[in-house]
């Protein structure tokens, strides 16, 4: 390469070089000719809020604690629970004679209540289907006591050969006592879980103990109390739930939501647990699914308590009212607390004394 | 190996930083004349400027005065300082300024072909704009960026000692993009954002003529040009997010048809001694006629440009130093550009001095630097620095080469 070209060359990487310089002195973009540009180009911010249109309904769902570790058995508190438990038993045992027969379990860590007071339960046979929870009145087994680690109750060995020749819908736990609610651990429990014991007799004397250890359950809370339409409450375990709705028509139609947050503001409080205080929103795809306790809801965002106001909690729910404003059907939201399982936390806000508080900021689109 | 040397340095010039003057946002842009090669330092001007070395951006019909196969091109740096009446930023950027390849066929005649990519038009504004709504912090922003490009392919013709034509057709063709933003400078809020792209391609042609051609003391070289109506068609696409899953992203497409008008150009060269020549141009552009979707927006008007430089070369001797070899330039120039802004036309007032580097004997390195003024504090004031570098290099072609036994 020739001295002059490469003179060429560095004169010009020079150049380059105090141009990229000289483009880093570059300073922030400010408002500078914000003014020029045309009023229907430019992006609208505003706020819209409501504390009027707001409509308010609570109502119970079933929430299923088939999948929870623990059984729930009790009342306390106008919480009601009892337990469903179906163990499996293969047909292949049906012609064994049956000495007798005792189910096991093993208490959990939960207790609700006065602990010093015993658990008192009666044992049904479930009629028909294990999940219609139709039991027989007739009581075949029954349990008193302050729980020890593990606990055994007789029950009838009729019932028992029933299941054995294939009838086998499960076992009603029905609680008979109040101020407490204890835990057992369930079958899916990692250890320790309950077990149906059948002792059979042994050629020469003695008995021989079958131990079934699988199966299905679960427990069933009830709360037995009417709600006060003047609140909203939401309460974990026993699926009380509301369904807020809110009117967007006076929206504009073409409009991008920054956000949009539901305040409520907290009446009273009950907490049983260490569970956090959360609460979820989801939006509703369908009304009448969501009341039959069979779906129809959609996404989770969490509502979260204000932290400089205790007593308000902000639920975010931008992306439903996009939807609403895109045109999808308004069914409004479902609120519910954020864990529901093995939780009895109850929140009341109020509804009528300070109505919720409706907040979105939007963006409005420039014409283009 | 020149060619080569020319062609990294246009790599390392097509690197583009954005931010410039929000004037850029109406119409198609701020307007690009030539703002690389030696007319930079002239004023932009060149509609009769008459040099053997010089592929001429305006004119095609001083493509006939060629006597090597030539490529030129350059990097333009930018640096805007806007003001209104309370505030001021500095914005800069840089971009490749196109790049011209003509080959000379038959000289006698000044047939001369030529090809290249020059750019028409420049997008390139930023905006940001804090605000307060209920005691939340928000800020706008409104960016543009892109342009229109246009590729060239024409030829030049002299069909008597004086006299030459030119014609060039041109593509013209680019994206245009503007984006709107508006953040709250928080995850708990949705970020709105469009974005809207123009796509633009249509054919037009520039016809040109000179008359004169002489390099001599006293010669006078006289042009004009004349650039015909386009008609550009394309799509226009909207783009914008919703916080909504799934279904994020909206797309809108709709045609997009423009016309860009005519314009046309007058100017002269004169020799006021050896080394020394003067030029002017006046150029006009006839944007009332300028249409987007059958629309003429009303920031957009007739845009006239006027200009004079005056260059010196002490000496084309080949033992001649280095200094006696660079040319020197002077230019100024006005526009009343084709923006029209609250009713009032934006004018430009620029001055420029150039440079003109003998690199080897048919090469030379052209360095400008422009300073103007654009606007008024009423509406808003650029002050402009425009630095460019630009390569202008030849080659014989097409020699055959004698064997010796």
């Amino acid at each position: 390469m020739g001295s002059k070209v490469k003179r060429s060359l560095s004169n010009i990487l020079g150049i380059f070089v105090l141009s990229v310089f000289l483009i880093g002195c570059s300073k922030e973009p400010n408002d500078v000719g914000f003014g020029l540009l045309p009023d229907n180009e430019l992006f609208n911010v505003k706020v819209y809020e409501d504390s009027v249109e707001i409509y308010a309904e609570n109502i119970q769902n079933f929430i299923s604690n088939s999948s929870s570790n623990i059984l729930l058995i009790g009342n306390y508190d106008g919480i009601s629970c009892d337990i469903l438990i179906r163990f499996d038993i293969p047909d292949t045992l049906r012609d064994i004679k049956i000495e007798w027969a005792q189910v096991r379990l093993f208490k959990s860590g939960f207790v609700m209540g006065d602990s010093t007071l015993p658990v008192h339960f009666t044992a049904h046979k479930v009629l028909s289907n294990y999940y219609d929870t139709l039991y027989d009145s007739r009581i075949i087994g029954e349990f008193e006591s302050v729980p020890d680690s593990v606990n055994y109750f007789k029950i009838d060995t009729g019932v028992v050969r029933e299941w054995l020749n294939g009838k086998n819908y499960g076992l009603y736990l029905k609680s008979q006592s109040n101020g407490v609610i204890w835990g057992f651990n369930s079958l899916d429990a990692p250890l320790f879980t309950p077990a149906l014991e059948i002792a059979v007799p042994k050629e020469g004397g003695g008995v021989d103990t079958i131990r079934f250890v699988y199966g299905s359950d679960g427990y069933i809370a009830k709360l037995n109390e009417r709600i006060d339409t003047n609140y909203i409450v939401l309460q974990a375990g026993v699926g009380l739930r509301s369904i807020l709705r809110f009117n967007v028509s006076k929206l504009p139609k073409n409009i991008i939501i920054n956000r949009a947050e539901v305040s409520l503001y907290l009446k009273d409080k009950r907490k049983y647990g260490e569970r956090g205080d959360s609460l979820i929103a989801s939006f509703i795809t369908d009304i009448n699914l969501v009341r039959s306790s069979t779906g129809g809801f959609e996404g989770d965002y969490l509502g979260l308590k204000n932290p400089v106001d205790t007593l308000e909690y902000v639920i975010p729910i931008t992306t439903p009212v996009q939807r609403w404003v895109n045109g999808e059907p308004n069914n409004g939201i479902l609120l519910r607390c954020l864990s529901e399982v093995d939780n009895f936390d109850r929140f009341t806000f109020y509804y009528v004394e300070r109505k919720p508080k409706l907040k979105i900021y939007y963006t409005t689109k420039p014409e283009i | 190996m020149k060619f080569k040397i020319f062609i990294f340095s246009i790599f390392l010039c097509s690197i583009s930083i954005a931010g410039g003057s929000i004037y850029s946002r109406f119409g198609l842009g701020t307007l690009r004349f030539s703002t690389v090669d030696k007319t930079a330092g002239l004023g932009g001007l060149g509609i009769a400027l008459f040099d053997p070395i010089y592929i001429n951006r305006y004119n095609p019909a001083l493509w006939s005065e060629l006597a090597r196969v030539r490529i030129s091109g350059g990097y333009l740096y930018e640096g805007t300082a806007m003001q209104d009446k309370v505030k001021n930023t500095f914005l800069t950027s840089g971009n490749f300024d196109g790049v011209l390849f003509a080959i000379p066929l038959w000289k006698r005649h000044g047939l001369t072909f030529a090809t290249g990519v020059m750019p028409f038009s420049t997008v390139n504004y930023s905006i940001k704009k804090d605000s307060v709504l209920e005691n939340r912090y928000f800020s706008q922003s409104y960016k543009g960026e892109g342009g229109i490009s246009s590729f060239i392919l024409g030829f030049s013709f002299r069909p008597f000692n004086k006299l030459s034509f030119g014609v060039r057709g041109e593509y013209y063709f680019g994206t245009i993009v503007n984006l709107w933003e508006a953040d709250f400078g928080s995850s708990e809020f949705f970020f709105s954002s469009i974005r809207r792209e123009r796509n633009y391609g249509g054919f037009g042609f520039t016809l040109g003529l000179a008359y004169g051609l002489g390099i001599g003391k006293n010669s006078l070289t006289v042009g004009f040009v004349f650039s015909s109506p386009v008609n550009l068609k394309g799509l226009t696409t909207v783009e914008y997010s919703v916080p909504v899953v799934g279904s994020s992203t909206v797309s809108e497409v709709n045609e997009l048809t423009s016309q860009l008008p005519y314009r046309a150009g007058f100017g002269f060269s004169y020799f006021i001694g050896d080394r020394v020549q003067f030029s002017s141009d006046v150029y006009y552009q006839n944007w009332e006629k300028f249409r987007i979707n059958g629309e003429h927006p009303k920031e957009i008007t007739n845009a006239v440009r006027v200009g004079a430089g005056l260059e010196i070369l002490p000496s084309r001797e080949v033992i001649a130093g280095f200094f006696e070899k660079t040319s020197y330039r002077f230019g100024i120039f006005y526009n009343k550009t084709y923006f029209k802004i609250n009713e009032k036309q934006v004018n430009e007032l620029f001055f420029a001095v150039g440079f003109g580097f003998p690199v080897s004997f048919d090469t030379r390195v052209n360095l400008s630097i422009e300073y103007g003024f654009r606007g008024d504090l009423d509406i808003v004031r650029d002050r402009i620095l425009r630095i460019s570098i630009g390569v202008n290099t030849g080659e014989i072609w097409f020699v055959k080469q004698k064997l010796e036994d």
